[in-house]
């Protein structure tokens, strides 16, 4: 078995809530010089407060007009003239009741009027938490954030909506290829007419799943693997047979790698970028690149600590780093008692150790949920070439519920996806 | 005194049969004491998911299975090449025939068959004594009411109609009325049914003939178990032209479905020949199966072409169909309109709403079909007997039988159109099938009726005895359990490999074999079906404002708000409560989430 320290504990969407009464603020808008500049709030209550600060009569924004304009005061009077816009909870970005202050876009005005916002009783918002609201409120579903953060740190990629739009067409296409089939099993020796076309419309349904499950994986973006461990214990010629050709220097003299070299593969359907790094304990040169390669490991990144010795222990701090540690005895060949056995000269041990990061990788992934679907999408055509129409049925169904608990934002397997998604976007987002 | 059982087609033979293997003194009231047991519509029994209820009845003793075993003229399983899972047994009728055995089963169970039309229920609301009819009243411990198109049925042929329950015979109108004094719901439904033809009339060779399996299948006894063939007939297919279309098109501007003169909703599934045409314009053929109606070869039955048109447009639209162009018409094809009783008036026993002593069964339950009738009859006689015999009700279960499943969505659902069976409205298809339904209604039927016949609980030890095998016995380092498995596992493969099954008997085995290879899904579907329960379970009238719950999403707040669901299972059902909601809720509820 894989000794992998589980993943730290965090908010996942469903925690964390008992901050969401609170009234968060932060910039909308880059901290510049501009025309004008928006800082956001969201929570009940921001309406008022920020008719407070405009000495405006209680109701005013809320339910007047929802637009005013006019000074924003501060403890020691006015501090810039603004619009105040207020969107009503159900109708926002957030799904929270939420106020877009637009002020003079001059980095001076905007930490004034951030500043009497907070004073008032607002906190500033974490990154990503205006979405983690709107996720919470259901406003958004988990496929939305996806995207979001995906356009956010590529800049396209795909069109707003355009991944959820690919899973409902799946699901539309599982719907229909469904229907087909289970027209089949009732009426295919009584009443209806022979033409409905279930392989065909199963086809079209698996296609539709592996092409959403592409989109899925652009939008996810890679897992990052770091690949660590001392001088000379098999790194380099590890990382090198994962991704099948010469990336890391591979040489029989202790401190041959000296940056990370690195590579994105794909690992039984998911993206990972492998990173190779120089060995821990070395000196100089190497000791940097070691410092730096470790002080990169984040939350995000499973660390294979690799040994050639039988009892391989990664560092405390890498440990308290990272997403996951896997270690790994790379000589299973040399000491066969040892823990997690691998040899890269026999090759014993490699198949369950792929197995093991490649299931890492998929875990919580929107692509490798989407791929698992046109898995059981494309087992239903071949027990109905089989002929197994009730459990190719039984197959589909479960393609419609995983389906639909994409759509529906229910999301659960997507828990750890949503939560990388929502880690990559800015404060005020 | 006893169980009175209004109405002598499929659901009251069988609630009359079931009620008299439970308590002594069984009447069967009917307006017509010669057309008891009468197929109305199409000349066969089964099909896909009927027929397993079939083998259902039949391992709850029921009378069906015995009378379509004993009048069969042809026999076809279904789906045979989609898989165990959905086959589909279905048998050709001879209906004359069918009616003897079934008025046989009700002489030879000792039901009084008395010849009345029952006008009004007798007693309290809360208590029934009896029902009165023009010549009197007959009093009763218990009443099933089975009244089926009879319930206050309207039929329909063109600009014509009339008041009956069927060509020829008579409805009951007042008692229509009287339920709906009670203070009971009636709606309406409608069905239809094709005209009968002169099987001498037609040119056979100009249609193609459906081969059938051949004799061999018992629906009453041990699947396989070998029978005398009987008399044989044969089915031919053939398939309506683009001038069929025309005809029913210019016919409909005088058909009542389409003049609004019928108020009640038809089957989606079992449409009228008219509604085809204007629901798949784009369709230029359909599928018609020509059935024979009796050994005597007299008349036949062509399946799909049922219609309400008028006479003239009738006899239009055959003159186009390939092999019936000179076809003579006993009968013209009508439609029926009738009354049933909405969801909520009857629970999971087939009692009434509020009534210690009354059931429903059949077509007034919202159902169509024979099968459908026949199994709510024999749940409803049997109920009603137990009631008569002061024991409590009992009710099926819907991951065990297909009778639970229909059961089910009547009282949980309820129905827009006449209800019938698919094998898709279960959620356990591949348990629920026609091979081990003796193993699957034991418990009920000992519920019921308290025993097991012998042949039942033979079958159902061989099958324990079949499952140890498989579970101990090893090849190849695997169980025969996990080898049945396999894709291409089958019965006799295992039993070559295996010395110790040769003893077990083929069906038995099969079935064995059948439970293991589709044991993965059937634990699923439990699984989910559980929580599904546990969910129902967990009541949320404690909940005062949902906007409070800060757990859950303001979506799923404002939605709880404006429909407050009675139960977290209700909850679950709606549309924009999504399964993180649930959580909240069940740690709200309990401060944990055990889901």
């Amino acid at each position: 078995m894989p000794r992998t320290v589980p993943q730290k504990p965090s908010a996942g969407p469903g925690g964390g809530d008992n901050s969401r009464q609170e009234i968060i603020a932060a910039p909308a808008t880059p901290r510049g010089r501009s025309a004008l500049a928006m800082i956001r709030l969201s929570g009940r209550g921001c309406g008022g407060l920020v008719e407070g600060l405009m000495r405006l009569p209680e109701g005013a924004l809320s339910r007047g007009r929802m637009r005013r304009v006019g000074p924003l005061y501060g403890p020691s009077g006015r501090v810039d003239r603004v619009v105040a816009f207020l969107w009503r909870e159900g109708a926002s970005y957030t799904g929270e009741e939420m106020v877009e202050v637009c002020c003079h876009g001059v980095p001076d005005r905007i930490d004034a009027v951030l500043e009497v916002l907070l004073q008032a009783g607002a906190r500033f918002a974490e990154a990503g938490e205006f979405t983690r609201r709107a996720l919470l409120s259901g406003s958004m579903t988990p496929l939305d954030v996806m995207e979001l953060a995906s356009i956010q740190a590529e800049g396209v990629a795909l069109g707003k909506g355009a991944l959820a739009e690919e899973v409902r067409e799946a699901q539309e296409a599982a719907s229909g290829a469904l229907e087909a089939l289970e027209g089949e099993i009732e009426f295919g020796e009584e009443h209806s007419d022979p033409d409905v076309d279930a392989e065909g419309e199963l086809e079209v349904m698996a296609e539709k799943l592996e092409r959403a499950a592409y989109a899925a994986g652009r939008a996810e973006g890679e897992r990052r693997v770091a690949v660590m461990g001392p001088p000379n214990s098999g790194k380099s010629t590890f990382v090198n047979r994962l991704v099948g050709r010469e990336v890391a220097l591979v040489h029989d003299a202790p401190g041959t790698t000296r940056d990370g070299a690195s590579a994105v593969v794909d690992m039984r359907g998911s993206r990972v970028l492998v990173a190779d790094s120089a060995g821990a304990g070395d000196s100089g040169m190497d000791a940097r690149a070691y410092r730096m390669a470790a002080e990169s490991v984040d939350a995000e990144t499973l660390v294979v600590w690799m040994e050639s010795g039988p009892h391989p222990e990664a560092p405390e701090d890498l440990r308290r780093r990272a997403a996951s540690v896997m270690e790994v005895s790379s000589r299973a060949d040399l000491y066969p008692g040892g823990r997690r056995r691998l040899s890269l000269v026999s090759g014993e041990g490699w198949e369950s150790t792929v197995d093991d990061l490649a299931e890492w990788a998929s875990a919580g992934s929107l692509a490798a949920e989407l791929r698992r679907l046109a898995g059981r999408a494309r087992e239903a055509m071949a027990l109905m070439a089989g002929s197994e129409y009730g459990m190719a049925a039984a197959e589909l169904e479960e393609v419609e519920r995983g389906l639909a608990a994409l759509l529906d934002g229910e999301g659960r397997r997507l828990g750890a996806a949503v939560e990388r998604a929502l880690k990559r976007l800015c404060v005020g987002k | 005194m006893g169980v009175v059982v209004v109405g002598g087609g499929n659901a009251g033979v069988e609630a009359a049969v079931a009620a008299a293997g439970i308590t002594e003194d069984v009447t069967l009231i009917t307006l017509n004491r010669r057309r008891i047991g009468e197929l109305s519509c199409n000349p066969a029994v089964g099909g896909v998911a009927k027929g397993t209820l079939v083998r259902e009845l039949a391992c709850l003793g029921g009378a069906m299975a015995r009378s379509a075993d004993g009048a069969e003229l042809q026999f076809r399983m279904l789906n045979v090449s989609k898989g165990p899972a959905v086959w589909g047994p279905r048998k050709q009728q001879d209906l004359h025939r069918y009616m003897a055995l079934q008025r046989r089963e009700l002489e030879r169970a000792g039901v009084l068959v008395m010849e009345a039309e029952v006008l009004a229920l007798e007693g309290p609301r809360e208590r029934v004594t009896g029902v009165r009819t023009r010549d009197g009243v007959v009093a009763a411990d218990a009443v099933v009411i089975a009244a089926g198109t009879f319930l206050g049925g309207r039929l329909f042929r063109g600009r014509e109609r009339w008041s009956g329950g069927r060509v020829g015979d008579a409805a009951a109108n007042a008692l229509e009325r009287h339920l709906a004094q009670r203070m009971f719901h009636v709606k309406r439904f409608k069905t239809g049914t094709p005209p009968r033809l002169v099987a001498s009339t037609l040119r056979t060779d100009a249609m193609r003939v459906q081969e059938e399996d051949g004799p061999g299948y018992s629906f009453s006894g041990r699947p396989r178990e070998l029978r005398r063939g009987g008399e044989r007939r044969t089915c031919w297919v053939t398939f309506t032209t683009a001038e069929t279309s025309r005809a029913a098109e210019e016919g409909m501007e005088s058909s009542p479905l389409f003049g609004g003169s019928i108020a009640g909703r038809g089957p989606r599934y079992c449409p009228s020949f008219e509604d085809k045409v204007r629901r798949f314009p784009e369709r230029e053929s359909h599928r018609i199966f020509v059935e024979p109606m009796g050994a005597e070869g007299r008349l036949v039955y062509p399946s799909g072409l049922s219609t309400s048109l008028s006479r003239q447009a009738q006899m239009r639209m055959l003159r186009t169909v390939p092999g019936l162009e000179s076809a003579e018409v006993a009968r013209f094809g009508y439609a029926v309109e009738y009354g049933w009783l909405q969801r909520g008036e009857f629970n999971r026993t087939l009692r009434a709403r509020g009534v210690e002593n009354l059931f429903f069964a059949g077509q007034v339950c919202g159902t169509s079909g024979y099968e459908e009738a026949a199994a709510l009859g024999l749940l409803a006689g049997a109920n009603a007997a137990r009631v008569a015999e002061g024991l409590e009700p009992r009710q099926p279960g819907r991951m065990r039988s297909y009778l639970g499943v229909m059961v089910d969505d009547l009282v949980r659902k309820g129905t827009r159109e006449p209800y019938r069976l698919f094998s898709s409205r279960s959620e356990n298809r591949l348990h629920l099938r026609q091979d081990n339904a003796p193993v699957r209604m034991a418990p009920l039927r000992r519920e019921l009726f308290g025993r097991l016949p012998q042949w039942q609980q033979l079958w159902c030890e061989e099958l324990s005895r079949a499952e140890e095998i498989m579970r101990s016995a090893r090849s190849g380092g695997k169980s025969l359990a996990e080898l049945a498995r396999r894709p291409d596992a089958d019965a006799g493969g295992l039993a070559r490999i295996c010395p110790e099954l040769e003893g077990v008997p083929r069906d038995v085995l099969e079935t064995a074999v059948l439970d293991r290879k589709y044991s993965g899904y059937i634990r699923r579907a439990r699984a989910r079906s559980r929580q599904m329960e546990r969910m129902e379970g967990v009541r949320l009238d404690d909940i005062g404002d949902y906007m409070e719950i800060d757990l859950i999403t303001i979506e799923a707040r404002q939605a709880l708000n404006s429909s407050r669901p009675r139960t977290l299972g209700e909850a679950a059902r709606m549309p924009s409560v999504r399964h993180s909601d649930l959580e909240g809720l069940m740690i709200h509820l309990f401060g944990r989430c055990s889901t």
